[in-house]
């Protein structure tokens, strides 16, 4: 090898060493850098307070929590003894929230709770009423709420109400929260039952079958056994037979808990997704010129669903001794108006002749919340300043439907209460 | 164990940390089968079993091939591999026909990546049979070939000369094999965890492809078809190439080089590159063992396209006995026959390029990608339903002019599959132009400074969804 060759070799050495230091140094600044900007997201998270109930809500708006310190109205079920009917109220963000909220006034739930027991209720009153109402509530999540009340073994609802609004029927599946609790092993069973029946309401089953294989991912299971085309009763074994000896899992779980706990970018994951949804929100209103008012057409397909699932939930319940009362909800009276004449109409037809075929009682409060009990959401929302609020009425429309009910199910529920008192 | 956990970052970590501490290559290959079988075991300790007596008989079988290659051996040693992969597969459906699901036995329903291990055992014999094959792995390198974990669950479906090689030399990563290997893990995460989650459930729940085939239950309109099918197209497609970038990144971390199992398949202008882009691994498996040998052993054209339909058929298949999947099949290999025979019949002063459906050159690429990207998708839906009528009534709907533009999905289902769909393409776009411009070292350099702000963000997106996660819809086969 010639100087000349040797030189030329050591040049190529040094430049290769050079590319290589400066690769050496890029792969640090990258990762150094994406670090510490996680870390600044970190901190940034870390002050994030954000209630999904309220995020985009009117501030006038009161999701009603408990009077007192022990409100009976958001205890837990009471024992179920002979001489009460204890009764579960379940609806959505209509039945528990007051708009322009003045002191003094209570939402359907705790109004009616006062009337049926003449003020406060107290340990010998004889219709405890409690609070199971979810925002934006689905059918399929009244199903979920019903097995669960169902498998309060001696603190068993004996009445179950639930008010159904035009919009719940617009979606179908569970929400996360709500269909991990469908995994817990008493409702899981019932749920088991009903897919083992599916051929009446096969519509209602898929759903079931949906939610079961959700909750199973959901909860850091292997998911071979989930997916489509599997057979419900394989979903849910699978599942069992994966829980038991599968400690995988449970490891992740332990260390995602541990990470929620210490690391706020882990432990507000939630409320990054409410922040995410709610930007996104307003960004599609505006973009596709939607307001409060736009129509919200129920599809046909989720419709014919929704219904099958209501009706099977009131046959669950009626098979399991629960009286079952709905309540078609108020809706606003005005024009222009989100819901169609003809998807009300529908609805209004449809829903007595489901409780009648399963021995339910149904009410029609449609139409009985006047428009001065309903306001808009003021100006400082943006994208929805000055627009009505179709979903909320105020604390006088609330006493007025808790009035109603009050007429409607008395007569009802001391016919329930003698049965109860007359049993042996 | 998933691949999307802080259980599998931590698992990477230390086998990597191990793996670096020991220098011999052979202690290298050791620990990686002992991690690759741990991993595996977290899925199920009798899956193992299944694993360990699949790799054996295929490697006990390959070395008597070696010295009898003859046509009988391979074929029972084949059919072997199908019997396996059949029974285990089906064991469930026979163990409820015994009564028997609550036996010892149920443990051994369908192992997880039976039918991509079991492929690449197949390959193994067919390549030994055909002399294709001259690395003459050892024990411990074999049963790292069919256990070795990045690639066990859903491949990419890898061959014994690829792989054997890499796991001779065993040398230490080099950084650009770390750098590729992150970058790969990140982007394969965020596929999965974040855009197929999306496309699958929604931006909240009832609003995703999952509820459009499994709760909808009818009533889907025309264009609830076509954004059902090109949503699931695209979450397939996130989902399976996600998980294939994680593969293919844990192995790089290691300075392995797995197959390519997904090249940009949307920006397709033909059915016949489509399925050079699609699933490649097993794209070109079936094209190896079963298209070629079928295909040569006659001349006439007829013969070719009917083999080319049959090795579609098998390919639909392969993802489960079931009608809509061979109907899925059969409906690319038509489009694939379709296709060559339009590409015939062309007139030749056209042809200048592999253009397909093209009539006119300029503007035809355009015409070409979009009539093959609809057909593909429009498959899907033969893919994704739950039954054939299902997907009979979905395919009507898209014929049928009756209430064609009457949504039955929420407006938010719509405008995620555009987004993700026009975003896709867009990012492609894009990295072709950051592809040209890292050729100028200025902007090479601005690249550089601005990728910590993309990988947080992508960092960010995956906890974000991390809480929903996740389906996988490739585990199943």
């Amino acid at each position: 090898m010639t100087t000349e060759d040797r030189l030329r070799v050591e040049s190529i050495g040094r430049a290769g060493e050079t590319r290589m230091s400066g690769r050496w140094l890029q792969a640090i600044y990258v990762v150094g850098m994406t670090v510490l900007l996680l870390i600044g997201a970190n901190r940034l998270v870390r002050s994030l307070d954000l209630n999904p109930m309220t995020v985009a809500q009117n501030k006038a708006l009161m999701f009603l929590g408990p009077r007192t310190a022990d409100d009976p109205v958001y205890s837990p079920l009471p024992d179920n003894r002979r001489e009460r009917v204890s009764i579960l109220f379940t609806g959505n963000s209509q039945t528990y929230s007051v708009m322009d909220f003045s002191p003094g006034e209570s939402n359907m739930i705790t109004s009616l709770s006062d009337i049926l027991n003449d003020g406060l209720e107290t340990a010998s009153s004889k219709f405890p009423i409690r609070y199971g109402s979810e925002g934006n509530l689905r059918m399929s999540e009244l199903l979920i709420k019903s097995a669960d009340a169902v498998v309060a073994s001696g603190h068993r609802p004996d009445v179950l109400i639930c008010g159904i609004v035009l919009d719940g029927l617009r979606w179908v599946d569970a929400r996360a929260e709500l269909t991990q609790h469908a995994k817990e092993p008493d409702i899981r069973r019932e749920l088991d039952t009903l897919v083992a029946n599916k051929a009446e309401f096969p519509l209602a089953t898929r759903v079931i079958e949906s939610m079961a294989s959700t909750a199973d991912v959901e909860s850091g299971d292997e998911p071979q056994a989930l997916q489509p085309g599997v057979q419900p009763k394989e979903v849910f074994q699978a599942e069992k037979k994966l829980a038991k000896g599968f400690s995988a899992a449970r490891a992740e779980d332990w260390l995602q808990m541990r990470l929620d706990e210490s690391v706020p970018l882990f432990g507000k994951r939630r409320m990054m997704y409410t922040a995410f949804i709610y930007y996104y929100v307003t960004m599609r209103n505006a973009v596709f010129r939607l307001d409060t008012s736009t129509r919200r057409p129920i599809p046909q397909g989720l419709y014919q669903t929704n219904m099958q699932l209501v009706e099977l939930t009131l046959r669950f319940l009626r098979e399991h001794g629960v009286h079952a009362v709905l309540y078609f909800a108020p809706v606003r009276p005005i024009e222009p108006n989100p819901y169609s004449p003809a998807d009300i109409e529908r609805f209004r037809h449809d829903l007595p002749a489901v409780c009648a075929r399963q021995g339910a009682v149904c009410f029609d409060y449609s139409n009985l919340v006047p428009e001065e009990m309903w306001t808009k959401y003021p100006t400082y929302i943006p994208g929805q300043a000055g627009q009505r609020d179709f979903a909320h009425f105020t604390g006088r429309g609330h006493r007025k439907v808790a009035e109603q009910l009050a007429s409607d199910l008395g007569p009802y529920l001391n016919r329930w209460l003698n049965q109860k008192t007359q049993q042996k | 164990m998933k691949f999307q956990s802080i259980l599998y970052i931590i698992f990477l970590a230390v086998i990597w940390t191990a793996s670096l501490c020991l220098r011999r290559p052979s202690a290298r290959r050791v620990t990686l089968l002992v991690a690759s079988y741990v991993f595996y075991l977290t899925l199920g300790p009798a899956f193992v079993v299944v694993l360990i007596a699949s790799s054996l008989f295929n490697y006990g079988w390959g070395a008597v091939l070696r010295r009898k290659p003859r046509p009988l051996m391979l074929w029972v040693g084949v059919l072997v591999n199908i019997v396996l992969l059949m029974s285990f597969k089906h064991l469930g459906m026979a163990l409820g026909f015994l009564h028997l699901q609550g036996s010892f036995l149920a443990s051994f329903i369908a192992p997880v990546g039976l039918s991509f291990y079991t492929f690449q055992g197949m390959s193994y014999l067919l390549d030994v049979y055909r002399e294709a094959e001259d690395t003459s792995p050892n024990v411990i390198e074999f049963l790292l070939y069919m256990a070795f974990w990045p690639t066990v669950l859903a491949g990419p479906i890898c061959r014994v000369g690829e792989m054997v090689p890499q796991f001779r030399r065993m040398e230490d990563p080099a950084l650009e094999d770390v750098s590729a290997g992150t970058q790969r893990l990140l982007f394969g995460v965020f596929m999965k965890v974040v855009l197929a989650e999306l496309l699958a459930h929604g931006i909240e729940a009832s609003e995703g492809v999952t509820t459009g085939f499994d709760t909808l239950s009818g009533g889907w309109s025309g264009i609830d078809v076509w954004f059902l099918a090109v949503g699931f197209g695209f979450q397939l497609f996130f989902d399976f190439a996600g998980y294939s970038n994680i593969a293919i990144g844990s192995a790089r971390l290691f300075g392995i080089k797995l197959r390519e199992n997904f090249h940009d398949p949307y920006l397709s202008r033909t059915p016949s590159e489509f399925w050079t882009r699609w699933h490649m691994s097993l794209s070109s498996w079936i094209r190896d063992y079963v298209f070629f040998p079928l295909a040569t052993a006659r001349r006439e054209v007829w013969w070719r396209n009917l083999a080319l339909v049959f090795s579609m058929l098998i390919f639909g298949l392969w993802h489960g006995l079931t009608a809509t999947f061979a109907l899925w099949g059969l409906y690319n290999g038509l489009l694939l026959v379709g296709h060559r025979l339009l590409q015939q019949a062309r007139p030749r002063r056209i042809s200048g390029d592999d253009g397909g459906f093209s009539i006119l050159k300029s503007g035809g690429a355009l015409l070409s990608w979009g009539v093959t990207f609809a057909l593909i998708s429009l498959g899907w839906i033969l893919f994704r339903a739950n039954s054939l009528s299902q997907s009979l009534v979905m395919l009507r709907a898209v014929v049928d002019p009756h209430r064609y533009f009457q949504p039955s999905m929420r407006l938010n289902f719509y405008v995620l599959v555009f987004a993700v769909a026009a975003g896709y393409f867009v990012f492609v776009g894009l990295r072709e132009l950051v592809r040209r411009a890292q050729k100028q070292p200025v902007f090479a350099r601005v690249i550089v400074a601005a990728a910590p702000v993309l990988y947080a963000a992508l960092i960010l997106a995956i906890l974000i969804w991390s809480r929903f996660a996740t389906t996988f819809v490739y585990v199943q086969f």
